[in-house]
């Protein structure tokens, strides 16, 4: 991924005023790297040293000391005990099987949503309004809502199956209900977020193309594919993108509704390095589990970026 | 712009967007409804089985708890003061580094752009030692600063990939007229860019905001003093080690709640015309 | 290429600062446990006191009035509050997070009964043997000693403990003309008569969930029938033992009789307390808190209709057994006001505090003496008569490797008791995961 010519570069202006075009290149350059110093410093001065000390300690036997953190030798022991362990492939796992069933559910609801929000009249503020609500939560109240909707005495959702069906679940007493039940919770906290993504890309796409189609007879369905998705493409990619991050890293949300539970069932790569890093204070292997999380999304984004980098470039 | 057609007769009101509307609506308040009518609940009346859908005994003694016992007001200045200067801050520095990374000005844009991705990913719960070490060394433990400044550097990646994404739909004709105009880049960025990026700064501010506002690791680990805690962390502790206190619990979030729900209804129509202004193209 | 050239220099910056300071002490000295002064001047000084709530018997707070009496005594020592939250693990992320980094405040913290092992190996608390005279711990029953100690010496002062119960509807007895059950078994007869006339659901519910609750739960049991589930060094596990099975095997056939409902594996405190108030169950075991909120009308569905045992042994067994909750009060050993801080962690477990705790507050104090004294007497708290009597099992948690090593224990009771392990192969592997705990190397 080289800096590949593009349009922008390519269109070199006529020569205002005597000045050259690489003159204005140059000039480009120099505010760009003026503009983009600020931010980029912040994030490594705060973020490099953290992220790298990890690093290392994940490559070590730690012990705490009254002196601190002590590493006491360099060994790759702790990843090997990670490759070795049942619940870290089990956390791997489910982790995975979260991301893509939340992504994709987000994805699907969020674009009908927005679909929905754009062809709106007057109602369009309240609605954006109402959206906002349930992502303006903070995210352990939101969980402790839902714990309290999936309460095995007094929960709604209990009592609401046991109308429907005569059973009286224990919703998150069991893996697969309690799997089910923090997605629902993820779900319905999250699609407001990929919704105002989408919407915003959505009210971007000329009005002509929609009259074009309409005038070719494309029905709904048809102009969905061929006009909105291909123009929605970077959004929808970044959008992706992202929810792919947060999914991946959740802790909240399991932390307070099933703290990993029932036993290790919903326990995600994050919850496993919370429990192995501070409940079992084992230093290396929670570095270690933090360090292969970070590798394993990250290597799943380049290789996305890959496939789609026109698009997450924002070219069309 | 809406993009909704006159519909005549009984399809003005009755139709699939409209139809679709309403499930939104109804899916999305239906739990708000429950946080809000358990809010006002005795604790016996939480804890019956089967629950009961309006509250028989209505109190505000669970308002009374999160206020009065527990320290709400302070905590939710303390949220209030860093989720809005982190946000403040994201915006300012994600529209200049993402105009500047949108492709051609900067060499090895890419890499940097990769490179932020590869960082905002590490977990948090690994990081919170290191900058902890980092924040007692240089004094930062209970401020406001020692919140914001890891709260900024985390958010800023993904707001830097928002802004480049909107900014590389703007046309590169506006921009070079206003550089053969002779602006400055400094100039051409608050009167030309600046207006039209609005949806992308509506989009970063609002997740950066509730980013901010709904932290919780760093926040109980950096901020232990009462002074500077903020509503996560202080709505964590209304709990005892065997009983999760809901009503209170949901009193002090419809509290916090409440000021960004008003605010957003007093703004909404910018917010919708900032998320989509983009719509003026073409 | 700018951007390479600056971001490799940032980097290696990045780098040697993390090596740099990995490797660097703290500021600060700490003291030296054999330096450290016992003796508090005059000058005013401040201790920072980490700790949650303690409930008074109204449900308010017993901090202030603990304060007010220390301040009597030490009128220079200041003691300033920091709101700790109530439940184990979000405490002991952030403590490990400031002390591990050498942070020199909290100067006193409160935690939980079960870090001790913990917090020696990872040098997170002050040894204290030598800060006080030698006969200075026998003032409390010997399961809190053990549990308070590692390899001998003491990490913790305690200051209150929380012991389990049996409460039971006393009205649904007197109905059917039946007694207080006197045994185990007896609580399964009575269960199964009550359930029969139909006015309860469940018979007995306790905490079953996977979690440390359970593991609470299979102690007392397992002591119940005579044994353990560890040496006494902690370093090997007796799972497989008759006793262990014995016990097992009781509270898997609770299940299978329809004494215990299968719902009860899910539950942890406040569920089972809910299960109880509302009506649902007949009996339960939970802590000394349950008692006081199952009589409370605010909160009660049954208030006035429950009484109060000890959890009782098996047929033909006389003493009776309860694993050891409760929090006490750590030392940081980076503190540096060193001599203020042991006395105020000391007064905190010390008779005058103690008193105060038996005469106004919600708990069970740690000290004997307090508790079989006239002031506890007169308080008339049935919890305390029968703590007295109590013979205190402390859980295996004198091991680095506690959490560990309760998580094999959990895990694999739940799934005897539940009926997907047979309880000869379930006990086996929880021995075998215990031993690879204990070992360290559990993942």
């Amino acid at each position: 991924m080289g800096t590949a010519p593009d349009r922008r570069a390519q269109e070199a202006p006529p020569a205002p005023q005597g000045k050259a075009p690489r003159g204005i290149v140059a000039t480009r350059r120099r505010s760009a790297l003026f503009f983009a110093s600020p931010a980029l410093l912040l994030i490594l001065l705060v973020t490099v040293f953290p992220v790298l000390y990890s690093i290392v300690l994940s490559f070590a036997r730690v012990t705490i000391d009254y002196d601190g953190f002590q590493i006491e030798e360099f060994t790759v022991g702790n990843y090997g005990a990670l490759l070795q362990s049942t619940a870290w492939y089990q956390a791997l796992g489910f982790t995975l099987l979260y991301t893509v069933v939340t992504v994709t559910v987000e994805l699907v609801l969020g674009m009908l949503a927005a679909l929905v929000l754009e062809r709106l009249g007057v109602t369009r503020g309240w609605m954006l309004a109402l959206l906002l609500v349930p992502w303006s939560l903070v995210t352990i109240v939101s969980a402790q809502l839902w714990r309290y909707i999936y309460d095995s005495t007094y929960g709604i959702a209990t009592w609401g199956f046991q109308a429907l069906t005569g059973d009286a679940p224990v919703i998150l007493g069991e893996p697969v209900s309690a799997a089910i039940a923090l997605m629902v919770a993820d779900i319905w906290k999250t699609t407001p977020f990929v919704a105002i993504i989408l919407l915003a890309g959505l009210v971007m796409i000329p009005e002509e193309h929609y009259e074009a189609a309409e005038l070719d007879g494309s029905s709904a369905w048809q102009t969905f594919w061929q006009v909105v998705m291909p123009q929605l493409l970077p959004t929808f990619t970044i959008a992706v993108l992202f929810r792919v991050l947060q999914a991946f890293g959740v802790f909240d949300l399991p932390f307070v509704l099933t703290q990993g539970g029932p036993g290790t069932a919903t326990q995600t790569l994050a919850i496993m390095g919370y429990r192995v890093l501070f409940q079992d204070i084992n230093i290396g292997p929670g570095a270690a589990i933090a360090t292969s999380t970070a590798l394993i999304v990250g290597l799943g984004c380049l290789l996305f970026l890959r496939a789609f980098r026109n698009q997450a470039r924002g070219e069309r | 712009m809406s993009r909704s057609r006159v519909r005549r007769g009984w399809r003005r009101w009755i139709n699939v967007v409209n139809l679709g509307g309403v499930v939104i609506a109804v899916v999305t308040a239906v739990p708000l409804y429950w946080l809000v009518v358990n809010s006002f609940k005795t604790n016996a009346e939480i804890a019956t089985s089967p629950p009961t859908l309006f509250p028989q005994d209505w109190t505000f003694e669970n308002y009374v708890t999160a206020f009065v016992s527990n320290e709400l007001a302070v905590y939710m200045l303390n949220s209030v003061i860093v989720a809005v200067a982190t946000t403040a801050i994201v915006l300012g520095l994600s529209l200049f580094a993402g105009y500047a990374l949108v492709g051609g000005k900067l060499r090895g844009s890419t890499p940097i752009m990769t490179t932020l991705l590869m960082l905002s990913v590490f977990p948090a719960i690994a990081v919170l030692t290191p900058i902890y070490l980092i924040e007692r060394q240089l004094g930062l433990l209970n401020s406001h600063p020692g919140l914001i400044l890891p709260y900024v550097a985390f958010n800023l990646p993904f707001a830097i990939w928002i802004m480049r994404n909107y900014l590389a739909g703007i046309p590169t004709t506006i921009e070079e007229a206003s550089e053969i105009d002779g602006a400055s880049p400094l100039r051409t960025m608050f009167s030309v860019i600046l207006p039209m990026s609005t949806p992308g700064l509506f989009t970063v501010g609002v997740f950066t905001f509730t980013a901010s506002w709904s932290e919780f690791l760093m926040a109980l680990t950096f901020n232990s003093e009462t002074s500077f805690r903020t509503i996560p962390v202080g709505i964590a502790l209304f709990s005892t080690e065997f009983s999760v206190p809901f009503g209170a619990i949901f009193a002090g979030s419809v509290s916090a709640t409440v000021p960004i729900v008003v605010l957003v209804l007093i703004f909404r129509r910018s917010i919708v015309s900032g998320l989509t202004s983009g719509a003026v193209k073409g | 290429m700018e951007i390479d050239r600056r971001g490799l220099f940032v980097g290696a910056a990045g780098l040697a600062g993390t090596l740099v300071l990995a490797g660097c002490a703290p500021q600060g000295e700490r003291t030296e446990i054999g330096d450290w002064p016992t003796e508090v001047g005059d000058e005013p000084v401040t201790v920072d006191w980490w700790s949650a709530q303690i409930a008074t018997n109204d449900g308010g707070d017993l901090r202030p009035r603990l304060i007010e009496e220390f301040g009597k005594a030490y009128p220079n020592v200041r003691i300033n509050v920091v709101q700790a939250a109530a439940d184990t693990d979000t405490n002991r992320t952030t403590l490990t997070t400031q002390i591990a980094s050498g942070s020199t405040s909290p100067d006193v913290f409160h935690g939980d009964i079960a870090w001790p092992g913990q917090f020696a190996e990872n040098k997170l608390a002050t040894p204290l043997s030598t800060l006080v005279p030698d006969d200075f711990w026998d003032q409390y029953p010997e399961g809190l000693r053990t549990a308070a100690s590692v390899d001998g010496d003491y990490y913790m002062f305690p200051i209150y403990i929380d012991n389990s119960f049996l409460v039971y509807r006393q009205d649904l007895l007197d109905k059917h003309g039946l007694q207080v059950p006197a045994s185990w078994e007896e609580v399964a007869e009575t269960s199964k008569r009550l359930i029969e006339t139909g006015d309860v659901d469940y018979g007995f519910v306790y905490q079953g969930n996977v979690y440390e609750g359970m593991t609470c739960n299979v102690v007392e049991f397992v002591a119940d029938a005579g044994g353990a589930l560890t040496d006494e060094e902690v370093t090997e596990a007796t799972a497989t033992s008759s006793e262990a099975k014995r016990a097992l095997e009781f509270m898997a056939s609770l299940v299978t009789d329809g004494v215990t409902p299968r719902a009860s594996l899910t539950y942890i405190e406040q569920s089972s307390l809910d299960a109880f108030t509302s009506g649902r169950a007949a009996f339960l075991r939970n802590w000394s808190y349950a008692y006081d909120t199952a009589n409370s009308p605010e909160a009660s569905g049954v208030a006035g209709k429950v009484g109060i045992r000890s959890r009782p042994g098996f047929d033909g067994t006389d003493a009776t057994h309860t694993t050891i909750g409760g929090w006490g009060s750590y030392v940081n050993p980076h503190t540096r006001v060193p001599a203020a801080a042991l006395a105020w962690a000391r007064w905190l477990a010390d008779e005058d505090a103690q008193q105060i705790i038996v005469r106004e507050g919600g708990v069970i104090p740690a000290r004997t003496a307090s508790l079989t004294s006239p002031d506890a007497v007169e308080a008339g708290k049935p919890q305390y008569s029968i703590a007295a009597d109590y013979t205190l099992v402390p859980r295996p948690t004198a091991t680095a490797f506690y959490p560990k090593l309760s998580q094999g224990i959990y895990v694999n009771s739940n799934s005897i008791v539940a009926g997907q392990s047979a309880v000869g192969t379930g006990l086996s592997r929880m021995e075998r995961q215990m031993d690879v705990a204990l070992a360290g190397q559990a993942l």
